[in-house]
């Protein structure tokens, strides 16, 4: 072995240590945590225009408030706070094998409100889907009335996704202005249909 | 003597590492995805339009396929949401062996759609798809654990009007007890 050679020989060991651990360094902070890596895949869309997932296709149509609904199916809901009516067509894209509307969640801010399953039948919240053929109707969220008045009302938002765990699936997510809507003193709205429109 | 570079020294033990790495990776993978897969009809075994075979403890055949239309009067009768077509398979079946229990194996029957532009799709059979029909129906639907000799049912499938427009339907009998293995029916 040299003798010169060995004061080299250390400092490049050092150089290529601390490369090792700079490198270590930019993977554990640039890797996505776990949380990150098993989040939603979202898809962003808008009212009016249809929006597509990896199994689910969805169309909101409109969205309106009213202090009391009527179901297609007859039943009528009132509410101490406000409901928030939308009318969607939604159906599964490849499989239709237990696939529902797992999610359907108005978020206002951090605050999240699920669809009402009261109307039971007279919404499409407890449909199941069927690949490829569309199923139009309601949805209804029944929120507080302070809500819909409220500084995160302007940039609420509609998600939707086959599982109530949308984790590493698509979540569809389609914006809505609280705050323009009307509130109408009650609503009637259609029995959920199947078939295109 | 001039000594040996770490490279030259440490060449097994690095190429262990090359190879033993990636092994274990992958068998790791494999034995998730083997996993994962055995608990669900994933391996087709292709049966020619109106071949007969045995699968499981039954003999099996496609025996007929119709399909009607929304704005047919079959169709309207059933009343078919609109842009949807029905199809109807016959699927004959032959008992033979019966369970332990006495009863004949049930079964499972989806129709699925492939080489089509988009992904594959697929239908559950009627008596466990969403989409309401009208009228009673055929007699039996899926596989019936009280036939001991030979029967016929017949399988329902809502699809769009679009499904098979360029692509292939087939149609999958599958029974648990043979998972991953199901039987994949060409249709005529």
């Amino acid at each position: 072995m040299s003798v010169a050679a060995s004061p080299w020989r250390h400092g490049a060991n050092g150089v290529l240590l601390a490369a090792i651990l700079a490198i270590a360094a930019l993977v554990l902070h640039s890797t996505p945590s776990r949380e990150a890596q098993q989040s939603a895949i979202v898809v962003p869309g808008v009212i009016g225009e249809p929006v597509s997932g990896r199994n689910i296709r969805t169309t909101v149509h409109s969205v309106a408030a009213a202090e009391s609904v009527t179901a297609g199916n007859g039943w009528a809901g009132s509410t101490p706070g406000i409901w928030v009516v939308v009318d969607l067509t939604v159906q599964a894209l490849v499989d239709d094998e237990n696939t529902a509307l797992g999610t359907a969640v108005l978020r206002v801010g951090d605050v999240s409100f699920s669809a009402s399953t009261r109307p039971q039948n007279g919404t499409v919240a407890t449909e199941q889907l069927a690949t490829g053929v569309p199923l139009s109707g309601p949805l209804m969220f029944e929120v507080p009335a302070d809500i819909v008045a409220g500084p995160a009302a302007t940039t609420a938002k509609l998600e939707f996704a086959t599982d109530s765990d949308p984790r590493v699936d698509s979540l569809l997510v389609v914006p809505v202005d609280l705050t323009a809507l009307v509130v109408r003193p009650d609503l009637e709205v259609d029995f959920p249909e199947w078939g295109a429109r | 003597m001039r000594r040996q570079g770490w490279l030259r020294r440490n060449w097994p033990a690095l190429a262990a590492v090359a190879v033993l790495l990636p092994a274990t990776l992958a068998i790791t993978a494999a034995n998730q995805w083997s996993t994962y897969l055995a608990g669900s009809p994933s391996s087709p075994l292709d049966v020619a339009a109106g071949a007969s075979v045995e699968y499981g403890r039954s003999g099996w055949r496609i025996e007929g396929t119709e399909r009607v239309s929304a704005t047919s009067a079959a169709g309207q009768e059933r009343e078919l949401p609109a842009g949807t077509d029905l199809v109807t398979i016959t699927v004959r079946v032959d008992p033979i062996e019966l369970l332990e229990d006495g009863t004949a194996e049930l079964c499972s029957a989806r129709l699925e759609e492939n080489g089509g532009a988009g992904p594959p799709r697929s239908w559950g059979n009627a008596n466990s798809n969403p989409v309401p029909l009208a009228g009673p129906g055929p007699e039996l639907r899926s596989c019936s654990s009280d036939e001991r000799s030979p029967y016929t049912f017949e399988a329902e499938f809502v699809v769009p009007a679009d499904a098979g427009d360029g692509a292939t339907l087939s149609l999958g009998i599958s029974v648990p007890a043979e998972f991953p293995d199901y039987l994949r029916f060409a249709l005529d």
